[in-house]
């Protein structure tokens, strides 16, 4: 497995230099990207899955304890939420976890031409709070719902509520980060208010 | 940028990503965790043996009948992982203290399972850790790969432990269930959940995609102008 793994990140890498080679800029964004996530998620996913998880229900579970609404058990990557005499237990698993949508917008920011390397680590850690972010504010969110109006809400606090907070921020950084530059850094050709010199009149 | 830069990044990324989970460990009574060693079908840490010290750290909730007294409540937990559901039942110390183990209704994912706990053939409980085995209701099957353990002490309530294979409730797509509960009614009318609450990742990465190739784009054709 070990073997098939190297074997493809060495084609991967070759495909990316002939890419860079012919100029064909965008094939190597793409491939580059996509080649880097599916690389991270095959070798390095589970070993970064279950840390995660457990600083997501840690971190959920900070709010929670302050305002008496909800635990985190952090070592079991559980949120223990009780109302009234109803009760539900949260687990943080990999898709709950963001280690997904860290490592796919890592692997876009990094094959993106248009920032430079300083320019890429300050955004790829921005990136990387904000999605992390999100995603407890999602769960806290979800949370809050439960513990308010039972377990009968669940299904619209995580599958509607829950998920539009967080598609919505996540679409707030991408647009941040990969569109609106374009808009920022577009030369449109030099203008200014002027001075009224008799020439400009 | 050249390969050899991004590859670099990538690396960065991965150590920025675990650095989020070290705040975990350093508040971590166990120390510093091995990460290689850990693994999703283990972190849960229940063994069915009748010692329930596994599950003193675990939430339980209170089960009672609305017309008991405050005091009547049996304890029940319900866990799960990757391979296994795990479920805890602690009776109440006064009124109803013994064992039943009839009409355990699991519902996975809208599906629903009866099972009984009962102990093994031609044996009853005593006093002491008795086995139980775990049948489906339905056609009085044993689940394989199943356990369990009821525990007796005279002028203590019955508390007993069992785990079920996932596999058990959907045999080839036990690694996709979303949501467990479970309801007996023998018990009380209160039912334990156990659930995960999915962003649907790729939906967001493929976004991201569309997001960053549309970027891309732009910049090509006003680069072009």
């Amino acid at each position: 497995m070990t073997f098939v793994i190297a074997f493809c990140i060495i084609i991967w890498i070759y495909i990316l230099s002939v890419l860079s080679r012919a100029n064909l800029s965008f094939f190597k964004f793409l491939i580059g990207s996509v080649g880097m996530f599916i690389i991270m998620m095959v070798t390095l996913q589970g070993y970064v899955t279950v840390p995660l998880s457990r600083a997501v229900a840690a971190s959920t579970g900070i709010f929670g304890s302050l305002t008496g609404m909800f635990y985190s058990y952090y070592q079991y990557s559980l949120i223990f939420i009780q109302h009234g005499a109803e009760s539900i237990s949260l687990y943080i698993d990999y898709e709950c976890s963001g280690v997904i949508e860290l490592m796919s917008f890592s692997a876009l920011l990094w094959f993106f031409p248009l920032y430079n390397v300083i320019e890429k680590l300050a955004i790829n850690i921005t990136g990387l709070l904000w999605i992390f972010g999100s995603n407890i504010l999602r769960l806290i969110v979800i949370c809050m719902l439960v513990y308010f109006f039972g377990n009968d809400i669940f299904f619209f606090a995580h599958a509607i509520f829950g998920r539009i907070i967080f598609y919505g921020l996540s679409i707030m950084l991408y647009f941040y980060v990969f569109t609106r530059p374009q808009i920022i850094k577009q030369k449109v050709g030099k203008f200014s208010y002027g001075i009224h010199t008799p020439e400009n009149i | 940028m050249k390969i050899r830069d991004k590859l670099a990044g990538c690396m960065f990324t991965l150590f920025l990503i675990s650095m989020f989970s070290m705040p975990v460990y350093a508040a971590s009574s166990e120390g510093v965790v091995n990460l290689a060693e850990d693994s999703t079908s283990d972190y849960v840490g229940i063994t069915i043996d009748g010692n329930y010290d596994d599950w003193a750290d675990k939430p339980h909730t209170q089960i009672q009948y609305s017309l008991d007294s405050g005091n009547n409540y049996h304890l029940g937990a319900l866990f799960r992982d990757a391979e296994y559901v795990y479920l805890h039942i602690k009776m109440s110390p006064s009124g109803y203290t013994q064992f039943n183990g009839y009409n355990y209704r699991f519902t996975t994912d809208n599906k629903v399972d009866y099972v009984l706990a009962v102990p093994p053939e031609g044996t009853s409980i005593v006093d002491g850790n008795n086995p139980l085995v775990i049948r489906r209701q339905n056609g009085y099957h044993i689940i394989g790969g199943a356990s369990g353990f009821i525990t007796r002490a005279a002028g203590q309530p019955d508390e007993w432990e069992l785990s079920i294979p996932l596999s058990f409730f959907d045999k080839n797509h036990y690694d996709q269930i979303r949501t467990i509960s479970f309801y007996c009614s023998n018990i009380g009318p209160q039912e334990l959940i156990a659930t995960g609450t999915p962003t649907l990742p790729f939906l967001i990465a493929g976004a991201g995609l569309i997001f960053a190739a549309a970027g891309y784009r732009l910049s090509k054709r006003k680069r072009n102008k």
